[in-house]
């Protein structure tokens, strides 16, 4: 679900919130430029999107949350499949070279001290 | 049915205040008999580090960490959600890994979906395909798919 919300619109939100919840100026500014949208060339990128969300939580009303919900329950009739049994094993496999070249490097470095 | 929301966005684009209206819909007369239970897994509340907001180059191992034990986590909730588990001993676990109000458990029976809603920014495409690609590996079921 992605919640499009513009940038300045956000940044002054971000601004206004208690201090501790404040996401830095230039993580802020960072995060923004580096914000991939949703693609809809990807099926498992698809999403809802959902705009102009009002400021606080009492102006969220019931009728705002059964939309969203309602979207929801449209999404989730595209459930995902199963994981193949073979690409798990390929998982697997590539776990076990990654513990590999963790180990080399490890023992390099016991052979350097 | 079990379905997992993924939620992202700018920080203060409204993902958890948007959550948190679903959250509190759910104890609400509108929702009848609790037919939907959800799960609001809170990112800043899992990882209190800011570290998770953005790599640098200084924390960047930190960071693929934090993120990583965040999806394990979501992932054995998930894997238990979906092989049936609807008990405190079952779920516990899961339940205080993402700090999540214990006494839901005790409404997944009644619960006709179960909505685990994954409240961080996901503003790299990778990681909502890694958020995807969990989902598929949880999926244990057919009665109760992802």
């Amino acid at each position: 679900m992605h919640l499009d919300e513009r940038v300045d619109v956000a940044r002054d939100r971000n601004a206004t919130r208690p201090s501790e919840h404040v996401v830095p100026a230039d993580v802020f500014e960072r995060m923004s430029t580096k914000f991939e949208p949703p693609s809809t060339n990807k099926a498992w990128d698809q999403s809802l999107v959902a705009t102009a969300m009002p400021l606080t939580l009492e102006q969220l009303d019931d009728k705002f949350v059964q939309t969203v919900l309602s979207a929801i329950t449209t999404g989730l009739d595209a459930d995902v499949k199963r994981l193949g049994a073979q690409k798990q094993l390929q998982e697997q496999r590539d776990q076990l070279e990654g513990l590999k070249g963790s180990l080399a490097a490890f023992r390099s470095l016991l052979t350097c001290v | 049915m079990i379905g997992l929301v993924v939620l992202m966005g700018l920080p203060a684009s409204g993902k958890t205040t948007l959550c948190r209206a679903l959250d509190r819909w759910q104890h609400s007369p509108s929702n009848k008999d609790g037919a939907v239970l959800v799960l609001h897994v809170e990112l800043d509340r899992v990882l209190p580090s800011p570290v998770h907001l953005l790599p640098t180059d200084s924390d960047n191992a930190s960071w693929r960490a934090q993120r990583r034990m965040l999806l394990n986590r979501v992932g054995a909730l998930l894997a238990s959600l979906s092989n049936g588990a609807t008990t405190t001993t079952e779920l516990r676990t899961p339940f205080d890994a993402l700090k999540l109000d214990v006494a839901l458990i005790g409404r997944l029976a009644a619960a006709r979906q179960v909505l685990v809603l994954v409240d961080d920014n996901m503003y790299y495409s990778s990681m909502r395909h890694e958020v995807h690609h969990l989902s598929r590996k949880c999926t244990q079921q057919r009665d109760r798919p992802i």
